[in-house]
C-alpha cells in the first residue's frame, strides 16, 4: 500500500518535471502500479535467451485459454518478437501498443500483457477474458406464457447476439460508448437506420456522452439520468428483460440500449400505455389481446382510485351509499375507532411491508410470508377491530390489480399514486380526489420522454396511433409505424394487399 | 411589443381550437343559465339560445377576419389600430377582463362547493389549492394548457347521461307552446345565455400559438357549435324535466336534475357530478389567467410569472375578504352582461378601423 | 419562496380539511315523519338504524318538537349522540292535519332547499297520526321501517296502482298556478300499513282523494303502467268478476284549441292479459274475448268520466290539463283556464286490448 502510494506520487511528480519525455517510463510505471494489487501476475519467462514477461490480472482471464492459445505458443515460435507472436497465436482481438492508457484500459478488461526485455515498453495485448456468466434464461420479471422464454443476461454481447439473431439486418446499427469514470460501463445504443428517427439515437448518444459520474451499475440506474424530468414516479424509458420486446421497439423506429452487466435493456424514446403492452398481446388474437389490456388498464385505475374513494365516501359523502349496501358497510366499520383515513392508511402500509419484505426474502421464505401476512395480519386486524372487511378486500384487491402491469417500475410508481390521492380524499372527498387527478393529468402532459410527449397518443391526440395503445387492432390496421416517433420509414406493410379469400357471400 | 412569433416547438395543432373554445364556453353557465332564460323567455328560450350561438359565430367570423388582416393577438391589433397610448388601454382592458372572467368562475364553482359539499371550508383554502394547480399547469406553458382543456372535454362527455337518465322523467308537453313570446323577450334571453357562451374570444389571445391559424376557424366555429348545441339540449330537457316555475326556483338546475339519477352502485350522483365538475372549471380558469398574465408580460415585457403570481394573489384576496353570494352577484349581475357588451361592440369595431387603415394604406 | 411553499401548503391543508362526516358516527336517517301537536307544534320522528354486527334492521326512532319542519333536526339532534343527517332519507311522512294546517309549500320548502335530501325522495300523506304508523313494527324485521315504508311505496308504483311520485313530480306539479299535484296515502289497518288511496292538492292543500278502488283508472290516466290490476264485473247474467292485468298503457289527449268551445278527447289505451274469471266461460272463443274488451272498455270510460267529472266539479286539475291545454293555446291564463274548466267538455274513450289469457283456458 505505502508503496504504491509513493510510487503514484514520484510518478506524478516525475510526469510534472519532464512532461514528453514520455511514455517509455510511462508504461513501466504502470506495470509498477498494476503489480502492487495481489491478483497481478508478473511473470517472466526466458525463451531462446531472449526474456519475456506475461502480466495479466489472474481474476479478469481465463487460465486455459492463457495456456492453450498463448504460453504453450511461444515455445514454437522461431523468432521471438511480438508481431511474430501475434501472428502465430490463435486469438484475433490483439494488439501492439505502447501507449499507458490503451494498455491501462485493456488490461482492466481481462487482457494479457506480453513484452519483451528488450523493450519493456511495448506491449503485446491479447483478449482472453474469462466468460463467467449465467446462461440465457427464462425471463423472471416479465414471463409470458405464449411467447419465447428467454431473456437478457448480465453480458453485453450475449445480449446483442440475442437482439441481432431477431433482427438479421445490416441496418441495425451499435453505437458503443462508454460511461462512468470507476466503472467503465460498456452501453450499446441499439437502432436501425433508414426506420429511426436520427434525431433521437443523437440526443441518446449525446446525453449518454454527457453523463458525468463515478458509477453506472445497471440500465436503470443509466436511465435516471437520461430522463427528461427527474422528479416523477413514472419511467420513462422502458426496461425490460425481453429481447423480442427490444426488437420489436427498434422495428417501430425507437432507441434500445443495452447496458454491460447488467440484464436488462432500455427503450426509448416510451408513452405511458407502452407500460401496459406485454409481448403477448401482440401473440394473441386481437379480441383476447385488447381484452385484457383494457383490463389491465381498468386494473391500474383501480388500484389508484379504490382505496381513495372508499375513504372519501366513508368520510364525507355517506349520501353516496346506496340502501342496501349501507348496512354492511356501517356494521362492518361499526367498532372501529379510527377514521377511514387511518384505517386505509394502516392496512396500505401493512400491504407494503409485505410486498417489500417479499420483495427481500428468499423465494421459499417470501411465499410463507405472503399466506402469513395476507391472512394471519389481515383477519387479526379485522377481528381486533382496527379494520374493516370491506376496506380488507379493497386493499388486497387494489393491490392485485397494481401487479398486473408487466412492467415492475410501473407497479411501483401505481404502489405509491394511491397515497397522494388518499390524502386528497381525506381533506375534500371526491373533489380533493378529482384535484389530485388533475394534478396528476396535469404532470402526465408535462412529461416527455426524449423529448416526445408521454401521454401520446392520448395527448396530443393521434388517431392513427390508437390501434396499439388501449387496445390492439388487427395487424392489418398495423401500416404504419407510431406517428409520435417520427420515424423515417413510416410504412410497415408494403401494400395494403388485395386479401386472397374473397369476401364471404354466405359460401355461394 | 413585438414578441408576437411564436416558437412552432409550443404551436398546437389547429383542431385543439376545438376543445379550447368549447371548454371554454363551457363552465358554470351551463349550470345555471336555464333559470334566468326561463324567467324571460320560458319555452321559447331555444330560440334565444340559438340567437346567441349566431352572434357568437359571427363574432368568431369577426376574429379571424381581424387576425386575417393584422396577424398576431389582441395586443397587436390593439396597437396596430388604436397606436401605442390607446391600444395599451384597449389591451388593458382586455387584460382586466380576462382576470375577471377567470375570477367569476373560481367564485361561482366555490359556492356551488360550498352549498353541495362542505360549507364549513373557508374559500380561500380551495382558491389557494385551484390557484396552485393552476399555476403548475400554466408553468407547462401553452401546450400543456390546451391539453388540460382537451382532456376535460373528453372526461366530461359523459356526464351528458345524465340529460338521457332525465328524460324519464320527461313531460313534453312542457315544450309546448312554441312562439309564445314577444321578440323583445327573446332578446332578453339573447342576452342572458350569451352570459353562459362567452369564453370564445380568448381566441383572442391563443390565435398566435396556433400552427396553421387560418386553417383553425372550422374547428373554432365547430366548438362554438358543440357548444351552442349542447345548450340548446340541456334547457330542452331542463324544460321537459321541471316545470316552468320550478325551474325558476332552481339555481342551478343542471346540478339538482342530477340528483334524479340513481345507479345500483350510487345511490346520490349529484356529489359526483359537482366533484367532476372541477375537471371543468380548471382549464376554464387556466386559460382566463394564462391569457391574462400573457397580456400583461407582452405589454410591459416582464417574465410571465410576475403577473401570474399578482393575479392570484388578487383573486385569492377577493376569495378571503369579499366572499359571499351579494359580491357573486356583483360579479355577475355588473361585470359580465358589460363583458358582452364589450365584446360585442369592440370587436367589429377593431375590425371596420383596420379595413379602413388597409385601404388607407392601400391607396 | 420556492422553501416557503411547501411549508404554506402543509398549514393551508391543515387549516382546510372539511368537517368529517363518517358513516358511523353519524345518525342517517332514513325516513323522517311530521306530526303536528295540539299546541300547532310540529313533532318531527327521524327512523335512524342502528347498525350492529349480526343484528339485522334495528332502528330507533328519534322525535323533537318544533315550531318549524327545518327546526325539528337542531331540535332531535339535541338529544341524540350523533349529529342526525339527512342524506340517507328515502321518505318523508305527512299526516294529513299538518298538511291542512301548514300547506305543502311551506313544508316542502325546505325539503327542496337541503341539498342533502335528493329529488328522489318519496313523500307520503298519512291518514292519521304518522306516529302510529312509523311505531309499527315491520314484518320482515331485517328492514326498518323507514326502508320498509318506501320499498312499499317504491314497489306500489311500480308494480302495482300507485301513481309514481317523489319529491321532484310532486314540486314540479304543486309550483304550478293552482298547485293540482297528487300523493299517496298510507293507513295503518290494524298491525299492518297499506296504501290507502291517492291525495289531490290545490293551491296548497289537500281538497280530494281517489279511493283505493279507483287507483287503477287514475293511474291511467297520468302515466303510463307497466302492471296494475283491474277488476270489474262482466254485464252478463251473472255480472262475474273479472280481472285483467294490464301489460301496457298509454294515454293520449286530443285537445280542441278552440275558444269558444274548448274541448279535450283523452284516449286510454290498455293492453292486458286476463288473470282470473269465472270458470263457465269458454275464454278461447273469440266472441268472449271481445265481449271482455268491449265490456271492460266501457266500464273504464264510466269510472274515469266519473273521476274526472268529479274533478271538474271540485275545479282541480291532477291530470295536468292545463298544461295540455295550454300547449296548444297560448293565450289562456290561469283564471281563464278556472272559469272555462268546471264546463269544459272532457271525453274519454278507452281501448283495450286482451293480449293473453294465461296458461290456462
Amino acid at each position: 500500500m505505502f508503496n504504491r502510494k509513493k510510487s503514484k506520487q514520484s510518478s506524478t511528480q516525475q510526469t510534472d518535471k519532464d512532461e514528453g519525455v514520455h511514455g517509455v517510463s510511462e508504461v513501466r510505471d504502470l506495470f509498477n502500479t498494476l503489480s502492487s494489487s495481489y491478483d497481478f501476475i508478473n511473470h517472466q519467462g526466458t525463451y531462446n535467451g531472449v526474456g519475456y514477461w506475461v502480466s495479466y490480472y489472474r481474476s479478469l482471464i481465463d487460465a486455459q485459454e492463457l495456456h492453450k492459445s498463448v504460453l504453450s505458443v511461444i515455445p514454437s515460435l522461431e523468432k521471438i518478437n511480438l508481431g511474430q507472436m501475434r501472428e502465430s497465436i490463435p486469438i484475433e482481438d490483439t494488439l501492439i501498443t505502447s501507449t499507458r492508457t490503451v494498455i491501462e484500459d485493456r488490461i482492466m478488461r481481462g487482457h494479457i500483457a506480453i513484452r519483451l526485455d528488450a523493450n519493456l515498453d511495448e506491449c503485446l495485448l491479447i483478449n482472453v477474458v474469462a466468460q463467467h456468466g449465467r446462461q440465457v434464461d427464462k425471463p423472471e420479471l416479465e414471463f409470458g406464457i405464449i411467447s419465447p422464454q428467454e431473456a437478457f443476461v448480465e453480458d453485453i454481447d450475449i445480449n446483442l447476439n440475442l437482439v441481432r439473431k431477431r433482427l438479421p439486418v445490416p441496418s441495425l446499427q451499435v453505437t458503443e460508448l462508454t460511461v462512468g469514470t470507476l466503472s467503465k460501463t460498456k452501453v450499446a445504443v441499439l437502432a436501425i437506420e433508414g426506420i429511426v428517427d436520427k434525431e433521437n439515437v443523437d440526443t441518446v448518444v449525446k446525453r449518454i456522452s454527457e453523463i458525468d459520474f463515478d458509477e453506472i451499475l445497471d440500465g436503470s440506474h443509466l436511465a435516471q439520468m437520461l430522463y427528461d424530468d427527474t422528479n416523477t414516479l413514472f419511467p420513462l424509458f422502458l426496461y425490460t428483460e425481453r429481447p423480442d420486446r427490444i426488437a420489436s421497439a427498434l422495428a417501430e423506429g425507437k432507441v434500445a440500449m443495452i447496458v454491460d452487466r447488467s440484464s436488462s435493456a432500455l427503450i426509448a424514446p416510451t408513452i405511458l400505455l407502452e407500460y401496459f403492452i406485454t409481448m403477448e398481446d401482440y401473440n394473441m388474437p386481437w379480441v383476447p389481446a385488447s381484452a385484457f389490456r383494457l383490463l389491465r388498464i381498468f386494473a391500474v385505475i383501480f388500484s389508484i382510485f379504490a382505496t381513495p374513494l372508499y375513504v372519501a365516501v366513508l368520510t364525507y359523502h355517506y349520501e353516496l351509499i346506496p340502501k342496501d349496501l349501507l348496512e354492511t358497510i356501517v356494521t362492518s366499520r361499526n367498532l372501529i375507532p379510527f377514521q377511514p383515513l387511518i384505517e386505509a392508511l394502516f392496512l396500505e402500509i401493512s400491504i407494503e411491508l409485505l410486498r417489500e419484505a417479499a420483495a427481500r426474502l428468499p423465494t421459499k421464505v417470501g411465499q410463507t410470508l405472503g399466506i402469513v401476512g395476507g391472512i394471519v395480519i389481515g383477519q387479526a386486524a379485522v377481528v381486533a377491530g382496527l379494520t374493516s372487511n370491506i376496506l380488507l378486500i379493497i386493499v388486497a384487491l387494489s393491490a392485485l390489480a397494481s401487479f398486473v402491469t408487466p412492467i415492475y417500475k410501473m407497479g411501483n410508481a401505481i404502489r405509491l399514486l394511491r397515497f397522494p390521492f388518499l390524502v386528497g380524499a381525506q381533506i375534500w372527498g371526491l373533489l380533493g380526489i378529482t384535484i389530485s387527478a388533475v394534478f396528476l393529468m396535469t404532470h402526465l402532459i408535462k412529461l416527455t420522454s426524449m423529448g416526445h410527449p408521454y401521454l401520446e397518443p392520448i395527448y396530443p391526440f393521434h388517431i392513427k396511433d390508437w390501434k396499439d395503445s388501449f387496445v390492439r387492432l388487427p395487424f392489418t390496421f398495423f401500416k404504419s409505424r407510431p406517428v409520435n416517433l417520427r420515424t423515417e420509414d413510416t410504412t410497415r406493410q408494403s401494400k395494403p394487399k388485395k386479401s386472397k379469400r374473397k369476401t364471404n357471400d354466405f359460401n355461394e | 411589443m413585438n414578441q408576437t412569433d411564436v416558437n412552432e416547438k409550443y404551436m398546437v395543432a389547429p383542431f385543439y381550437v376545438f376543445f379550447l373554445v368549447h371548454s371554454m364556453q363551457t363552465g358554470i353557465g351551463v349550470l345555471s343559465f336555464q333559470r334566468i332564460l326561463a324567467k324571460s323567455t320560458g319555452t321559447d328560450g331555444w330560440i334565444s339560445i340559438l340567437l346567441a350561438g349566431l352572434i357568437v359565430h359571427s363574432l368568431i367570423w369577426v376574429i379571424y377576419k381581424i387576425f386575417s388582416m393584422v396577424p398576431g393577438d389582441i395586443l397587436s391589433v390593439n396597437h396596430h389600430a388604436f397606436g401605442k397610448w390607446g391600444g395599451n388601454l384597449f389591451s388593458l382592458l382586455f387584460i382586466a377582463y380576462f382576470l375577471v372572467l377567470g375570477s367569476t368562475v373560481m367564485v361561482s364553482y366555490i359556492q356551488i362547493i360550498h352549498v353541495w359539499m362542505f360549507e364549513e371550508v373557508p374559500a380561500w383554502s380551495f382558491s389557494l389549492v385551484f390557484l396552485i394547480l393552476i399555476y403548475y399547469i400554466n408553468t407547462g406553458g401553452f401546450r400543456t394548457i390546451t391539453g388540460i382543456a382537451f382532456l376535460s372535454v373528453m372526461m366530461t362527455f359523459w356526464l351528458a347521461f345524465v340529460l338521457f337518465y332525465a328524460m324519464k322523467y320527461s313531460e313534453f308537453t312542457n315544450l309546448l307552446p312554441v312562439f309564445d313570446h314577444s321578440l323583445l323577450d327573446i332578446w332578453t334571453g339573447t342576452k342572458h345565455s350569451a352570459l353562459s357562451m362567452i369564453g370564445f374570444e380568448l381566441i383572442l389571445m391563443f390565435y398566435p400559438f396556433i400552427k396553421d391559424a387560418k386553417a383553425s376557424q372550422k374547428y373554432a366555429h365547430g366548438g362554438a357549435l358543440t357548444t351552442t348545441l349542447i345548450t340548446v339540449i340541456v334547457y330542452l330537457v331542463s324544460l321537459v324535466f321541471y316545470s316552468q316555475n320550478q325551474l325558476v326556483l332552481n339555481i342551478w338546475p343542471t346540478l339538482t336534475m342530477t340528483s334524479i339519477v340513481e345507479l345500483a352502485f350510487i345511490q346520490r350522483f349529484e356529489y359526483i357530478y359537482v366533484s367532476w365538475w372541477a375537471i371543468v372549471i380548471i382549464p376554464n380558469i387556466t386559460i382566463s389567467l394564462w391569457a391574462a398574465s400573457r397580456g400583461f408580460k407582452r405589454l410591459f415585457n416582464v417574465q410571465q410569472k410576475y403577473p401570474l403570481w399578482g393575479m392570484s394573489l388578487i383573486i385569492l384576496i377577493i376569495n378571503i375578504f369579499f366572499f359571499d353570494v351579494d359580491s357573486l352577484n356583483i360579479l355577475e349581475k355588473i361585470i359580465n352582461p358589460y363583458g358582452v357588451l364589450f365584446l360585442v361592440s369592440y370587436l367589429p369595431l377593431l375590425l371596420v378601423i383596420i379595413y379602413i387603415k388597409k385601404k388607407r394604406n392601400r391607396l | 419562496m420556492r422553501k416557503l411553499f411547501p411549508i404554506i401548503l402543509t398549514c393551508t391543508i391543515l387549516c382546510s380539511c372539511a368537517q368529517p362526516r363518517v358513516v358511523d358516527e353519524v345518525n342517517m336517517s332514513q325516513a323522517i315523519g311530521y306530526d303536528i301537536l295540539e299546541n300547532d307544534r310540529i313533532e318531527g320522528m327521524f327512523v335512524i338504524p342502528i347498525f350492529q354486527q349480526e343484528q339485522m334492521g334495528k332502528y330507533q326512532i328519534l322525535s323533537g318538537t318544533s315550531s318549524t319542519t327545518s327546526d325539528v333536526q337542531a331540535a332531535v339532534s339535541k338529544k341524540a349522540d350523533k349529529t342526525v343527517l339527512l342524506g340517507q332519507t328515502r321518505i318523508v311522512l305527512f299526516s294529513e292535519k299538518i298538511v291542512h294546517k301548514i300547506g305543502m309549500t311551506e313544508l316542502t320548502d325546505y325539503l327542496y332547499r337541503e341539498p342533502q335530501l335528493g329529488n328522489r325522495v318519496l313523500l307520503v300523506i298519512v291518514e292519521g297520526n304518522v306516529k302510529n304508523v312509523i311505531n309499527i313494527k315491520p314484518p320482515n324485521s331485517y328492514v326498518n321501517i323507514g326502508i320498509y315504508l318506501s320499498n312499499l311505496i317504491n314497489q306500489q308504483n311500480e308494480t302495482g296502482n300507485g301513481p309514481d311520485t317523489n319529491l321532484h313530480l310532486f314540486l314540479g306539479d304543486s309550483l304550478e298556478d293552482g298547485g293540482d299535484a297528487y300523493l299517496p296515502i298510507i293507513k295503518k289497518r290494524g298491525k299492518d300499513v297499506a296504501v290507502s288511496g291517492v291525495a289531490l292538492f290545490h293551491e296548497n292543500k289537500i281538497v280530494n282523494k281517489v279511493q283505493s278502488k279507483d287507483m287503477f283508472v287514475f293511474k291511467t290516466l297520468v302515466q303510463h303502467h307497466r302492471r296494475g290490476v283491474y277488476k270489474f264485473k262482466l254485464n252478463d247474467k251473472k255480472k262475474s268478476d273479472i280481472v285483467v292485468e294490464s301489460i301496457r298503457s298509454g294515454t293520449k289527449y286530443d285537445v280542441s284549441g278552440s275558444e269558444s268551445h274548448p274541448s279535450i278527447r283523452i284516449k286510454l289505451k290498455i293492453k292486458g292479459q286476463i288473470k282470473e274469471s269465472m270458470r263457465s266461460d269458454n275464454l278461447t272463443n273469440r266472441k268472449m274475448i271481445k265481449k271482455i274488451e268491449q265490456d271492460m272498455e266501457a266500464d273504464i270510460t264510466k269510472q274515469a268520466t266519473r273521476l274526472i267529472k268529479d274533478f271538474q266539479k271540485r275545479n282541480i286539475d291532477p291530470l295536468g290539463l292545463k298544461e295540455k291545454f295550454h300547449a296548444k293555446n297560448k293565450r289562456m291564463t290561469y283564471e281563464r283556464w278556472k272559469g272555462m274548466y268546471p264546463n269544459m267538455d272532457i271525453r274519454v274513450e278507452a281501448k283495450t286490448d286482451i293480449l293473453q289469457t294465461g296458461v290456462s283456458e
